[in-house]
Protein backbone atom coordinates (compact mmCIF):
# COMPACT_ATOMS: atom_id res chain seq x y z
CA UNK A 1 0.00 0.00 0.00
CA UNK A 2 2.98 2.68 0.97
CA UNK A 3 6.16 1.53 0.44
CA UNK A 4 9.49 3.60 1.25
CA UNK A 5 12.59 3.01 -1.28
CA UNK A 6 15.90 4.41 0.10
CA UNK A 7 14.08 7.72 1.18
CA UNK A 8 16.68 10.69 1.17
CA UNK A 9 16.05 14.26 2.22
CA UNK A 10 18.01 16.99 3.40
CA UNK A 11 17.12 20.61 4.28
CA UNK A 12 19.91 22.16 3.24
CA UNK A 13 23.59 20.32 4.40
CA UNK A 14 21.92 18.35 6.89
CA UNK A 15 20.37 14.95 6.29
CA UNK A 16 17.04 14.71 7.74
CA UNK A 17 15.93 11.10 6.22
CA UNK A 18 18.78 8.60 5.37
CA UNK A 19 17.65 5.27 3.64
CA UNK A 20 14.53 4.55 4.71
CA UNK A 21 13.09 1.56 3.27
CA UNK A 22 9.91 -0.13 4.43
CA UNK A 23 6.43 -1.23 3.70
CA UNK A 24 2.72 -0.71 4.95
CA UNK A 25 0.59 -3.34 3.67
CA UNK A 26 -3.12 -2.62 3.50
CA UNK A 27 -4.76 -3.19 7.54
CA UNK A 28 -1.69 -2.87 8.93
CA UNK A 29 -0.93 -0.26 11.77
CA UNK A 30 2.89 0.83 12.04
CA UNK A 31 4.10 3.04 15.27
CA UNK A 32 7.10 5.43 14.92
CA UNK A 33 8.76 6.00 17.35
CA UNK A 34 12.21 7.94 17.86
CA UNK A 35 13.62 11.16 19.94
CA UNK A 36 12.79 14.03 18.51
CA UNK A 37 14.30 15.14 15.28
CA UNK A 38 14.72 11.71 14.39
CA UNK A 39 12.81 12.54 11.09
CA UNK A 40 9.42 10.24 12.06
CA UNK A 41 7.66 13.38 11.30
CA UNK A 42 9.32 14.53 8.14
CA UNK A 43 9.19 10.92 6.72
CA UNK A 44 5.15 10.36 6.94
CA UNK A 45 5.19 14.05 5.90
CA UNK A 46 6.40 12.78 2.16
CA UNK A 47 3.91 9.96 1.49
CA UNK A 48 0.99 13.31 0.57
CA UNK A 49 3.63 15.03 -0.85
CA UNK A 50 4.24 17.46 2.03
CA UNK A 51 7.39 17.17 2.09
CA UNK A 52 9.82 16.62 -1.47
CA UNK A 53 12.48 14.12 -1.49
CA UNK A 54 16.01 14.01 -2.75
CA UNK A 55 17.21 10.90 -3.04
CA UNK A 56 14.68 7.18 -3.23
CA UNK A 57 10.86 6.79 -3.90
CA UNK A 58 7.68 6.77 -1.93
CA UNK A 59 4.77 4.67 -3.70
CA UNK A 60 1.26 5.07 -2.47
CA UNK A 61 -0.52 1.47 -4.42
CA UNK A 62 2.86 1.10 -6.36
CA UNK A 63 2.46 4.76 -8.02
CA UNK A 64 5.46 7.18 -7.28
CA UNK A 65 3.84 10.35 -5.62
CA UNK A 66 6.54 12.25 -7.25
CA UNK A 67 5.78 11.22 -10.48
CA UNK A 68 3.43 13.90 -12.90
CA UNK A 69 0.62 11.38 -13.31
CA UNK A 70 -0.17 11.24 -9.99
CA UNK A 71 -2.66 13.59 -9.46
CA UNK A 72 -1.48 14.70 -5.56
CA UNK A 73 -4.83 16.38 -4.59
CA UNK A 74 -6.59 12.67 -5.10
CA UNK A 75 -3.96 10.99 -3.59
CA UNK A 76 -4.53 13.62 -0.47
CA UNK A 77 -8.48 12.88 -0.06
CA UNK A 78 -7.25 9.27 -0.06
CA UNK A 79 -4.52 9.45 2.44
CA UNK A 80 -5.36 11.23 5.34
CA UNK A 81 -3.17 12.72 7.64
CA UNK A 82 -3.36 14.57 11.53
CA UNK A 83 -1.83 16.90 12.86
CA UNK A 84 -0.19 17.14 15.93
CA UNK A 85 -1.98 21.20 16.25
CA UNK A 86 -4.97 19.90 14.68
CA UNK A 87 -5.07 22.70 12.58
CA UNK A 88 -8.86 22.79 12.41
CA UNK A 89 -9.76 25.96 10.18
CA UNK A 90 -11.09 28.39 13.18
CA UNK A 91 -13.13 29.99 10.83
CA UNK A 92 -15.83 27.50 10.78
CA UNK A 93 -17.62 25.10 13.00
CA UNK A 94 -16.70 21.24 13.89
CA UNK A 95 -19.12 20.29 11.28
CA UNK A 96 -18.30 22.88 9.04
CA UNK A 97 -14.99 21.91 9.37
CA UNK A 98 -15.71 18.54 8.07
CA UNK A 99 -18.48 19.13 6.01
CA UNK A 100 -16.16 21.53 3.62
CA UNK A 101 -13.94 18.62 2.32
CA UNK A 102 -17.43 16.74 1.38
CA UNK A 103 -19.47 19.85 -0.46
CA UNK A 104 -16.22 21.10 -2.52
CA UNK A 105 -13.99 18.34 -2.80
CA UNK A 106 -16.31 15.81 -3.23
CA UNK A 107 -19.58 17.66 -4.55
CA UNK A 108 -21.93 16.15 -1.68
CA UNK A 109 -24.93 18.31 -1.05
CA UNK A 110 -25.31 20.07 1.91
CA UNK A 111 -27.91 17.85 3.35
CA UNK A 112 -25.68 14.11 2.56
CA UNK A 113 -22.03 16.14 3.82
CA UNK A 114 -24.35 16.70 7.08
CA UNK A 115 -25.38 13.73 7.22
CA UNK A 116 -22.36 12.11 6.53
CA UNK A 117 -20.26 14.51 9.09
CA UNK A 118 -22.71 13.70 11.89
CA UNK A 119 -21.68 9.95 11.28
CA UNK A 120 -17.96 10.44 11.48
CA UNK A 121 -18.91 13.04 14.86
CA UNK A 122 -20.95 10.13 16.16
CA UNK A 123 -17.73 8.02 15.67
CA UNK A 124 -15.42 10.27 17.60
CA UNK A 125 -18.49 10.88 20.51
CA UNK A 126 -18.60 14.61 19.60
CA UNK A 127 -22.41 14.95 17.82
CA UNK A 128 -23.62 17.52 20.65
CA UNK A 129 -20.42 19.75 19.70
CA UNK A 130 -21.15 19.65 15.77
CA UNK A 131 -22.04 23.71 15.92
CA UNK A 132 -19.14 24.72 18.10
CA UNK A 133 -16.50 26.82 16.57
CA UNK A 134 -12.81 25.07 17.21
CA UNK A 135 -11.91 28.41 19.32
CA UNK A 136 -14.71 26.61 22.03
CA UNK A 137 -13.79 22.79 21.94
CA UNK A 138 -10.98 21.37 23.93
CA UNK A 139 -7.66 20.08 22.69
CA UNK A 140 -9.03 16.62 22.66
CA UNK A 141 -12.03 17.48 21.27
CA UNK A 142 -10.46 19.19 18.55
CA UNK A 143 -8.15 16.56 17.92
CA UNK A 144 -11.08 14.35 17.49
CA UNK A 145 -13.28 16.77 15.35
CA UNK A 146 -9.93 16.72 13.15
CA UNK A 147 -9.53 12.56 12.91
CA UNK A 148 -13.42 13.11 11.88
CA UNK A 149 -12.50 15.36 9.25
CA UNK A 150 -10.05 13.01 7.34
CA UNK A 151 -12.02 10.06 7.83
CA UNK A 152 -15.32 11.46 5.99
CA UNK A 153 -13.29 11.70 3.00
CA UNK A 154 -12.70 8.52 2.98
CA UNK A 155 -9.05 7.49 3.10
CA UNK A 156 -7.26 4.05 2.82
CA UNK A 157 -4.71 5.49 5.06
CA UNK A 158 -4.37 7.70 8.20
CA UNK A 159 -1.50 9.03 8.90
CA UNK A 160 -1.17 10.75 12.04
CA UNK A 161 1.31 13.37 13.35
CA UNK A 162 2.16 12.86 17.06
CA UNK A 163 -1.47 13.70 17.47
CA UNK A 164 -1.33 13.37 21.36
CA UNK A 165 1.92 15.62 21.95
CA UNK A 166 0.34 19.18 22.24
CA UNK A 167 -2.57 17.85 24.62
CA UNK A 168 -3.11 17.54 28.45
CA UNK A 169 -2.39 14.30 29.94
CA UNK A 170 -6.63 14.07 30.92
CA UNK A 171 -7.11 13.98 26.95
CA UNK A 172 -4.98 12.05 25.59
CA UNK A 173 -6.91 8.97 26.15
CA UNK A 174 -10.07 10.23 24.74
CA UNK A 175 -7.42 10.59 21.25
CA UNK A 176 -5.88 7.37 21.89
CA UNK A 177 -9.36 5.09 22.25
CA UNK A 178 -10.88 6.86 18.92
CA UNK A 179 -7.33 6.01 17.38
CA UNK A 180 -7.76 2.42 19.07
CA UNK A 181 -10.90 2.19 17.25
CA UNK A 182 -9.94 2.85 14.24
CA UNK A 183 -7.21 0.37 14.04
CA UNK A 184 -9.45 -1.93 15.26
CA UNK A 185 -11.69 -1.56 12.05
CA UNK A 186 -8.82 -2.08 9.75
CA UNK A 187 -7.81 1.30 9.14
CA UNK A 188 -4.16 0.78 7.80
CA UNK A 189 -2.34 3.72 9.80
CA UNK A 190 1.23 5.03 10.24
CA UNK A 191 1.76 6.87 14.02
CA UNK A 192 4.04 9.35 15.03
CA UNK A 193 4.05 8.88 18.53
CA UNK A 194 5.41 8.89 21.89
CA UNK A 195 2.74 6.97 23.58
CA UNK A 196 4.40 3.80 23.88
CA UNK A 197 1.66 1.78 25.54
CA UNK A 198 -0.74 2.58 22.35
CA UNK A 199 2.65 1.15 20.24
CA UNK A 200 2.39 -2.08 21.92
CA UNK A 201 -1.44 -2.71 22.04
CA UNK A 202 -2.04 -1.71 18.57
CA UNK A 203 1.15 -1.77 16.60
CA UNK A 204 1.82 -4.76 13.74
CA UNK A 205 4.98 -3.25 13.69
CA UNK A 206 7.03 -0.67 15.69
CA UNK A 207 9.56 1.34 13.81
CA UNK A 208 12.32 2.99 15.70
CA UNK A 209 13.63 6.01 14.29
CA UNK A 210 17.22 7.96 15.03
CA UNK A 211 19.40 10.56 13.44
CA UNK A 212 17.18 9.94 10.14
CA UNK A 213 17.76 6.34 9.90
CA UNK A 214 15.20 3.65 10.72
CA UNK A 215 17.18 1.33 12.80
CA UNK A 216 15.03 -1.09 14.31
CA UNK A 217 11.97 -3.00 13.11
CA UNK A 218 9.42 -5.53 14.71
CA UNK A 219 6.49 -6.36 16.32
CA UNK A 220 5.96 -5.36 19.53
CA UNK A 221 6.47 -8.54 21.52
CA UNK A 222 9.86 -9.62 19.38
CA UNK A 223 11.06 -5.63 20.40
CA UNK A 224 10.46 -6.56 23.92
CA UNK A 225 12.27 -9.62 24.20
CA UNK A 226 15.03 -8.22 22.45
CA UNK A 227 15.26 -4.50 23.71
CA UNK A 228 17.15 -5.27 26.45
CA UNK A 229 20.29 -4.16 25.27
CA UNK A 230 19.20 -2.36 22.10
CA UNK A 231 19.08 1.41 21.28
CA UNK A 232 15.34 1.27 21.22
CA UNK A 233 15.14 -0.63 24.58
CA UNK A 234 17.07 1.97 25.93
CA UNK A 235 15.06 4.84 24.59
CA UNK A 236 11.62 2.91 25.52
CA UNK A 237 13.24 2.62 29.49
CA UNK A 238 14.11 6.36 28.90
CA UNK A 239 9.95 7.30 28.06
CA UNK A 240 9.01 4.96 30.60
CA UNK A 241 6.49 2.24 31.16
CA UNK A 242 3.68 2.54 28.87
CA UNK B 1 -18.33 92.15 10.19
CA UNK B 2 -22.25 92.07 10.92
CA UNK B 3 -22.10 88.25 9.45
CA UNK B 4 -25.73 86.35 10.30
CA UNK B 5 -24.86 83.35 10.05
CA UNK B 6 -28.02 81.38 8.55
CA UNK B 7 -28.29 77.78 7.63
CA UNK B 8 -31.52 77.80 6.96
CA UNK B 9 -31.53 79.97 3.76
CA UNK B 10 -28.88 76.72 2.16
CA UNK B 11 -31.26 74.33 3.19
CA UNK B 12 -34.15 74.96 1.08
CA UNK B 13 -35.66 74.73 -2.18
CA UNK B 14 -33.37 73.79 -4.94
CA UNK B 15 -30.13 74.08 -2.41
CA UNK B 16 -31.28 71.82 -0.46
CA UNK B 17 -32.16 69.37 -3.36
CA UNK B 18 -28.28 69.78 -4.93
CA UNK B 19 -26.98 69.15 -1.23
CA UNK B 20 -29.43 65.63 -1.79
CA UNK B 21 -28.28 65.22 -4.93
CA UNK B 22 -24.43 65.57 -4.31
CA UNK B 23 -24.93 63.18 -1.35
CA UNK B 24 -25.97 60.52 -3.47
CA UNK B 25 -23.60 61.14 -6.12
CA UNK B 26 -21.03 60.75 -3.45
CA UNK B 27 -22.37 57.67 -2.06
CA UNK B 28 -22.66 55.71 -5.50
CA UNK B 29 -18.93 57.07 -6.45
CA UNK B 30 -18.11 55.40 -2.97
CA UNK B 31 -19.83 52.40 -3.65
CA UNK B 32 -18.51 51.84 -7.43
CA UNK B 33 -15.33 52.73 -6.47
CA UNK B 34 -15.43 49.93 -3.38
CA UNK B 35 -16.89 46.96 -5.43
CA UNK B 36 -13.95 47.78 -7.81
CA UNK B 37 -11.45 48.39 -5.14
CA UNK B 38 -12.16 44.83 -3.38
CA UNK B 39 -12.28 42.86 -6.65
CA UNK B 40 -8.75 44.58 -7.72
CA UNK B 41 -7.33 44.35 -4.28
CA UNK B 42 -8.52 40.67 -4.20
CA UNK B 43 -7.31 40.04 -8.00
CA UNK B 44 -3.82 41.45 -7.08
CA UNK B 45 -3.20 39.74 -4.40
CA UNK B 46 -3.82 36.29 -6.10
CA UNK B 47 -1.94 37.08 -8.80
CA UNK B 48 1.18 38.16 -6.43
CA UNK B 49 1.23 34.95 -4.86
CA UNK B 50 1.69 33.37 -8.28
CA UNK B 51 5.38 32.12 -7.72
CA UNK B 52 6.39 33.38 -11.49
CA UNK B 53 8.54 36.21 -10.27
CA UNK B 54 7.75 39.28 -13.17
CA UNK B 55 3.85 39.10 -11.50
CA UNK B 56 5.29 39.95 -8.13
CA UNK B 57 6.57 42.80 -10.08
CA UNK B 58 4.13 44.08 -11.46
CA UNK B 59 1.74 44.16 -8.95
CA UNK B 60 4.78 45.59 -7.02
CA UNK B 61 4.79 48.34 -9.46
CA UNK B 62 1.11 48.82 -9.25
CA UNK B 63 0.97 49.41 -5.69
CA UNK B 64 3.82 52.00 -5.60
CA UNK B 65 2.53 53.79 -8.45
CA UNK B 66 -1.12 54.33 -6.74
CA UNK B 67 0.31 55.08 -3.36
CA UNK B 68 3.04 57.47 -4.14
CA UNK B 69 1.11 59.35 -7.13
CA UNK B 70 -1.34 62.07 -5.86
CA UNK B 71 -4.82 60.76 -6.37
CA UNK B 72 -6.04 64.30 -8.03
CA UNK B 73 -3.30 63.31 -11.19
CA UNK B 74 -4.44 59.62 -11.15
CA UNK B 75 -8.02 61.01 -11.53
CA UNK B 76 -6.40 63.68 -14.48
CA UNK B 77 -4.91 60.65 -16.23
CA UNK B 78 -8.32 58.80 -16.19
CA UNK B 79 -10.38 61.26 -17.20
CA UNK B 80 -8.17 63.57 -19.98
CA UNK B 81 -4.98 61.15 -20.48
CA UNK B 82 -6.76 57.30 -21.17
CA UNK B 83 -9.67 58.61 -23.58
CA UNK B 84 -7.45 59.85 -25.51
CA UNK B 85 -5.87 56.77 -26.37
CA UNK B 86 -9.06 55.42 -26.86
CA UNK B 87 -10.98 54.69 -30.44
CA UNK B 88 -13.44 57.68 -31.55
CA UNK B 89 -16.57 55.54 -30.96
CA UNK B 90 -14.97 54.67 -27.29
CA UNK B 91 -14.21 58.00 -26.50
CA UNK B 92 -18.32 59.01 -27.82
CA UNK B 93 -19.76 56.57 -25.60
CA UNK B 94 -17.97 57.65 -22.76
CA UNK B 95 -19.33 61.58 -22.79
CA UNK B 96 -22.52 60.28 -23.65
CA UNK B 97 -22.80 58.19 -20.42
CA UNK B 98 -21.45 60.29 -17.88
CA UNK B 99 -17.88 59.58 -18.44
CA UNK B 100 -16.31 61.70 -15.93
CA UNK B 101 -18.53 59.95 -12.79
CA UNK B 102 -17.53 56.35 -14.32
CA UNK B 103 -13.57 57.30 -15.23
CA UNK B 104 -13.19 58.66 -11.29
CA UNK B 105 -14.75 55.87 -10.12
CA UNK B 106 -12.13 53.91 -11.97
CA UNK B 107 -9.37 55.98 -10.69
CA UNK B 108 -10.65 56.28 -7.21
CA UNK B 109 -11.30 52.31 -7.36
CA UNK B 110 -8.08 51.28 -8.61
CA UNK B 111 -5.90 53.89 -6.16
CA UNK B 112 -7.76 52.16 -3.39
CA UNK B 113 -7.21 48.43 -4.74
CA UNK B 114 -3.45 49.03 -3.76
CA UNK B 115 -4.08 49.88 -0.15
CA UNK B 116 -6.73 46.93 -0.04
CA UNK B 117 -4.16 44.71 -1.35
CA UNK B 118 -1.80 45.56 1.38
CA UNK B 119 -4.44 45.08 3.90
CA UNK B 120 -5.04 41.82 2.63
CA UNK B 121 -1.75 40.52 2.20
CA UNK B 122 -0.64 41.21 5.80
CA UNK B 123 -4.10 39.14 6.67
CA UNK B 124 -3.07 36.15 4.81
CA UNK B 125 0.39 36.52 6.43
CA UNK B 126 -1.21 36.63 9.61
CA UNK B 127 -2.57 33.06 8.48
CA UNK B 128 -0.42 29.86 9.86
CA UNK B 129 1.28 28.23 7.18
CA UNK B 130 -0.22 25.01 8.49
CA UNK B 131 -4.17 25.96 8.22
CA UNK B 132 -2.95 26.01 3.97
CA UNK B 133 -1.49 22.97 4.52
CA UNK B 134 -4.05 21.41 6.08
CA UNK B 135 -6.61 22.03 3.54
CA UNK B 136 -4.06 20.72 0.91
CA UNK B 137 -4.37 17.51 3.05
CA UNK B 138 -7.79 17.02 2.88
CA UNK B 139 -7.41 17.29 -1.26
CA UNK B 140 -7.88 20.84 -1.72
CA UNK B 141 -5.78 22.32 -4.68
CA UNK B 142 -3.96 25.68 -4.31
CA UNK B 143 -7.19 28.11 -5.28
CA UNK B 144 -9.64 25.66 -2.89
CA UNK B 145 -7.31 25.89 -0.30
CA UNK B 146 -7.16 30.04 -0.34
CA UNK B 147 -10.74 30.25 -0.99
CA UNK B 148 -12.29 28.23 1.35
CA UNK B 149 -9.40 28.20 4.39
CA UNK B 150 -6.54 31.31 4.02
CA UNK B 151 -9.01 33.70 2.70
CA UNK B 152 -11.89 33.77 4.57
CA UNK B 153 -9.89 33.81 7.60
CA UNK B 154 -7.33 36.73 6.40
CA UNK B 155 -10.38 38.71 5.05
CA UNK B 156 -11.56 38.55 8.52
CA UNK B 157 -8.36 39.70 10.26
CA UNK B 158 -8.33 42.45 7.33
CA UNK B 159 -11.81 44.11 8.16
CA UNK B 160 -11.06 47.05 10.73
CA UNK B 161 -8.18 48.00 8.10
CA UNK B 162 -10.34 47.34 5.00
CA UNK B 163 -12.94 49.53 6.66
CA UNK B 164 -10.12 52.11 7.10
CA UNK B 165 -9.58 52.16 3.39
CA UNK B 166 -13.53 52.37 3.05
CA UNK B 167 -13.56 55.60 5.09
CA UNK B 168 -10.66 56.99 2.91
CA UNK B 169 -12.48 56.24 -0.30
CA UNK B 170 -15.71 57.92 0.76
CA UNK B 171 -13.13 61.36 1.89
CA UNK B 172 -11.01 61.03 -1.53
CA UNK B 173 -14.44 61.31 -3.27
CA UNK B 174 -14.42 65.20 -3.10
CA UNK B 175 -11.41 64.76 -5.40
CA UNK B 176 -13.79 63.67 -8.40
CA UNK B 177 -15.45 67.54 -8.09
CA UNK B 178 -11.92 68.57 -10.18
CA UNK B 179 -13.44 66.69 -13.58
CA UNK B 180 -16.65 68.02 -13.01
CA UNK B 181 -18.23 65.02 -10.99
CA UNK B 182 -21.85 66.33 -9.22
CA UNK B 183 -20.90 64.62 -6.15
CA UNK B 184 -20.93 66.56 -3.41
CA UNK B 185 -18.13 68.98 -2.81
CA UNK B 186 -19.18 70.43 -6.35
CA UNK B 187 -22.80 70.61 -5.38
CA UNK B 188 -21.91 72.57 -1.97
CA UNK B 189 -19.75 74.76 -4.51
CA UNK B 190 -22.75 75.56 -6.14
CA UNK B 191 -25.28 76.56 -3.40
CA UNK B 192 -22.15 78.93 -2.55
CA UNK B 193 -21.56 80.67 -5.43
CA UNK B 194 -25.50 80.67 -6.02
CA UNK B 195 -25.66 82.10 -2.60
CA UNK B 196 -22.85 83.49 -1.45
CA UNK B 197 -23.27 81.60 1.83
CA UNK B 198 -20.01 79.98 1.84
CA UNK B 199 -19.80 78.83 5.62
CA UNK B 200 -23.28 77.59 5.80
CA UNK B 201 -22.26 75.78 2.70
CA UNK B 202 -19.36 73.99 3.84
CA UNK B 203 -21.33 73.60 7.41
CA UNK B 204 -24.03 71.44 5.61
CA UNK B 205 -21.10 69.66 3.45
CA UNK B 206 -19.66 68.87 6.95
CA UNK B 207 -22.06 67.65 8.98
CA UNK B 208 -22.64 65.63 5.74
CA UNK B 209 -19.21 64.27 5.33
CA UNK B 210 -19.05 63.33 9.33
CA UNK B 211 -22.51 61.52 9.53
CA UNK B 212 -21.09 59.33 7.03
CA UNK B 213 -17.75 59.16 8.24
CA UNK B 214 -19.38 57.95 11.60
CA UNK B 215 -21.75 55.87 9.99
CA UNK B 216 -18.73 54.14 8.74
CA UNK B 217 -16.66 53.85 11.62
CA UNK B 218 -19.95 52.69 13.56
CA UNK B 219 -20.01 49.69 11.48
CA UNK B 220 -16.38 49.14 11.52
CA UNK B 221 -16.54 48.20 15.22
CA UNK B 222 -19.95 46.36 14.79
CA UNK B 223 -18.78 43.90 12.46
CA UNK B 224 -14.98 43.41 14.28
CA UNK B 225 -16.65 42.50 17.04
CA UNK B 226 -19.06 40.14 15.11
CA UNK B 227 -16.02 38.65 12.85
CA UNK B 228 -14.23 37.69 16.13
CA UNK B 229 -13.51 34.23 16.65
CA UNK B 230 -14.41 33.13 19.91
CA UNK B 231 -11.55 31.20 21.50
CA UNK B 232 -11.82 29.43 25.05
Amino acid sequence: MIRFENVDKWFGTLQVLAGISGEVRRGEVKVLVGPSGSGKSTLIRTVTRLETIQGGRVLVDDADIASRSVDINRLRQRVGFVFQAYNLFPHLSALGNITLGLTKLRGLSKAAARERAMEELARVGLTEKADEMPGLLSGGQKQRVAIARSLAMDPQVMLFDEPTSALDPEMVGEVLAAMKRLAAGGMTMICVTHEIGFAREVADEIWFMEAGRLIERGSPAELASSQAGSRLGAFLRKVGPG
Amino acid sequence: MGYVFDIGSVLTGKYLDWFLIGLATTLALTAVAWCLAMAMGIILTLVRMIPFPPLGWFVALYVEYHRNVPLLVQIFVWYFGVPSLLPRPARQWINAHHGEFLLAAIALGLAAAAYVAEDIRSGIRSIPKAQYESARSIGFGYLGAMGYVVLPQALRIAVPPLINQTLLLFKNTSLAMAIGVGELTYRTREVESYTFKTFEAFAVATALYLAISFGIMALGSWSGQRLRLETR
